[in-house]
């Protein structure tokens, strides 16, 4: 009898030691908004029509679903594919030999001849693609309420300086001049914005390539007393708020402008106000330089012909040109595809795209390593929620950077 | 002979968990240590690097907000959780009526997962859906309770919610200990006419010194994994206020991709408890003895 107990035991635990299994081949990503998901289903029907299984591994945010991937690949248990912001953070998993690369098909469909030059070597290591690109985000956009304007007085503003100064008479009239939430993420980009305005598109691509003269100089100290001549133009509920919520003071009439990225005009389509008329649509003003993250999947290394075969399968099906468009204007996004058709965009998705076409055009820092996307986050987002001076800023920026 | 077999037998089924503790516990913390001392980013290298990584950390003012807060949140956490559990082991043990129902309800926080716990009290302590909007609602403009969105208050939010949870357990283990004392104490106690207040603080609670014991060690523990409270409590809160240890460990774990800085962290949180904590209980176990 005892024995019997024990044999139980040993073999639960044998059991409990067996390695959860996967189903293999799965599809890893965090596209479960309601836009997003359409989007992903042209993917995913394109994909099944040409023979393949998809398996979703939904995740709610990309630091999670990184996280279990990094470990699924070191497990010896990868997915198929895993989305990603394509650039610096594909390069530094292929680099630590985490992915496959899917160079044949790209050769075999040309990828080099119908992307853009800084999205192909983006999505690319050591001159093979890593990664397929599906989208680019246009970051940088300030969205109008045309009629606040037209109660405050005021005329759309097309330069930084005309954009300050209709802030106080917008705040006389009695709106909120800007939303502004209270999140990491949207006050760095709120700092993009004012870097790229108030200090200029040479200033910021030295600030993301990472130069150390520009990021020490008095040009970095400008740009954060810019940013910080916003804050009276903004509301007290700000502390905490969610993008969407911050959205949504601008769509319904009681702020002026917001500073958000393309996912930001679903919501002003939604609540059925026509871009032109009720609201406008402006890369940051004074700029004119759009601001790109590139959105794509990466594929986990695995040494299984079979779910090569399928990482190559799903690669065509991402960057299959009908799909691109298709799920571009689905999530708001432009196709990652030069040649793909760009008919139904709206005219911000078509001014964005003639700025991308005449190369006036720059990837985003999210593209760019960890380690400066967090020194930024923490810096900007400390600065802005306190008293510091902005030449504080700029010396803890430097610091931080040091550091790394 | 049968006494041998069982101890055999104990010993073949606790060998798995030995061979578990000893593997993912002593190896991985001792891992952790000598990654601290390489320069690992993404994944992990063997290129030693000294001391450097700990420099760096003491260096990063986010890490100082972090290690600061491990103490305020620690010390209010124990502080509030031992006396308003205690407190509450007292009343109970007045031999009151519905005493389950009240040691039920007290206790029931404890059975919530702190990520529940976290998120509830982020709904109630938000200004613009929570308990100021209902205030608010009722006529009482005055009223302010936006500790929660404050980055000078926002800890003291983790501490409120923390305590909220914390403080039934630590009641029902005082209640159990004020059940064991001596019935003839009581009968003394109550012969020599001593007020009740004077007897617990100088006859009842000193003989619950290991009930201390315990409950501090239980407390401590959650101090040093105080991040699933943290993330869904203050996500929203200014910058990283109410960072802790674990949540600027993980940071760097997985978002920052820097395994060795992150190591380092872990490593000063490990020595810091550890040099709080051990001469305690060795002063406590040795007077036991």
């Amino acid at each position: 009898m005892r024995k019997l107990i024990i044999l139980g035991i040993a073999a639960t635990a044998m059991l409990a030691f067996s390695a959860t299994s996967w189903a293999g081949g799965d599809v890893v990503h965090w596209w479960v908004g309601d836009a997003e998901s359409k989007a992903l289903k042209v993917i995913v029907d394109q994909f099944e029509s040409s023979g393949g299984k998809w398996v979703d591994t939904p995740h709610n945010d990309s630091e999670a679903a990184h996280a279990s991937v990094k470990s699924r690949v070191i497990g010896g248990n990868p997915p198929g594919a895993v989305l990603m912001v394509v650039g610096a953070s594909t390069q530094e998993w292929s680099a630590g030999g985490l992915l496959n690369d899917v160079d044949a098909v790209a050769k075999a469909e040309n990828w080099d001849a119908v992307l853009p030059d800084g999205v192909a070597s983006a999505s690319k290591q050591g001159g093979k693609y890593i990664a397929a690109p599906v989208f680019l985000s246009t970051v940088n956009w300030r969205y109008t309420n045309l009629s606040v304007l037209k109660a405050s007085g005021v005329d759309e503003p097309k330069s930084w300086g005309a954009f300050m100064t209709s802030l106080p008479r917008i705040q006389k009239a009695g709106f909120i001049p800007l939303a502004v939430g209270g999140q990491d993420w949207q006050e760095t980009l709120l700092f993009d914005h004012v870097a790229l305005g108030a200090g200029g598109p040479q200033y910021f691509r030295e600030l993301l390539d990472g130069n150390m003269d520009t990021i020490d100089s008095d040009d970095t100290t400008r740009v954060f007393a810019a940013m910080r001549a916003l804050a009276p133009y903004t509301d007290a509920g700000k502390a905490g708020r969610g993008w969407g919520d911050t959205n949504n003071l601008v769509i319904t009439g009681k702020a002026a402008y917001i500073f958000m990225g393309d996912w930001a005009k679903g919501g002003f389509l939604q609540a059925k106000k026509s871009p032109g008329q009720d609201f406008s649509c402006q890369i940051s003003p004074g700029s004119g330089m759009v601001l790109t993250a590139v959105d794509g999947f990466a594929f986990p290394k695995t040494s299984s012909a079979a779910d090569q075969a399928t990482q190559g399968k799903l690669a065509s099906a991402m960057m299959n040109k009908e799909v691109q468009t298709q799920a571009a204007l689905l999530k708001g996004a432009l196709p990652a595809r030069t040649d793909a058709s760009t008919e139904g965009f709206d005219h911000c998705s078509q001014n964005a795209l003639s700025l991308l076409g005449s190369g006036s055009a720059a990837l985003h820092w999210n593209v760019r390593d960890s380690g400066f996307k967090g020194v930024l986050k923490d810096v900007v987002s400390q600065f802005w929620n306190s008293d510091m001076s902005a030449a504080d800023a700029r010396k803890m920026l430097v610091d931080g950077l040091k550091q790394l | 002979m049968q006494s041998r077999s069982h101890v055999l037998t104990s010993q073949l089924v606790l060998l798995p968990t030995l061979v578990i503790v000893v593997y993912f516990l002593w190896g991985f913390t001792l891992y952790t240590g000598y990654l601290s001392f390489t320069d690992s980013k993404f994944l992990p290298s063997h290129n030693w690097i000294g001391l450097k990584q700990y420099e760096l950390l003491w260096s990063n003012h986010r890490w100082k907000i972090a290690y600061a807060n491990m103490f305020i949140f620690g010390g209010l956490y124990l502080f509030f959780c031992v006396t308003v559990g205690g407190l509450l082991a007292i009343l109970l043990d007045q031999r009151i009526r519905l005493e389950s129902f009240f040691r039920t309800a007290f206790l029931y926080p404890m059975s919530l997962s702190l990520v529940v716990t976290g998120l509830a009290w982020q709904w109630m302590l938000n200004p613009t859906l929570g308990l100021q909007k209902l205030a608010h609602d009722l006529g009482f403009h005055g009223f302010a309770l936006d500790w929660i969105v404050s980055s000078k208050y926002a800890i003291y939010t983790v501490v409120l919610a923390a305590v909220w949870h914390g403080s039934g357990l630590i009641m029902v283990l005082f209640l159990a200990g004020l059940r064991a004392v001596d019935e003839d104490i009581w009968k003394s106690i109550r012969v020599e006419g001593i007020p009740a207040w004077r007897a617990y603080l100088s006859i009842i609670l000193p003989q619950l010194r290991p009930f201390l014991l315990a409950a501090i060690l239980l407390l401590t523990f959650n101090v040093i994994r105080s991040f699933d409270l943290v993330v869904p409590l203050t996500k929203r809160s200014p910058c990283f206020a109410t960072d802790v240890p674990a949540k600027f460990i993980y940071d760097y774990f997985f978002a920052r991709s820097n395994i060795a800085r992150g190591a380092a962290a872990a490593v000063c949180t490990v020595v810091t408890v550890l040099l709080i904590i051990l001469p305690y209980l060795y002063h406590e176990l040795r007077k036991q003895k």
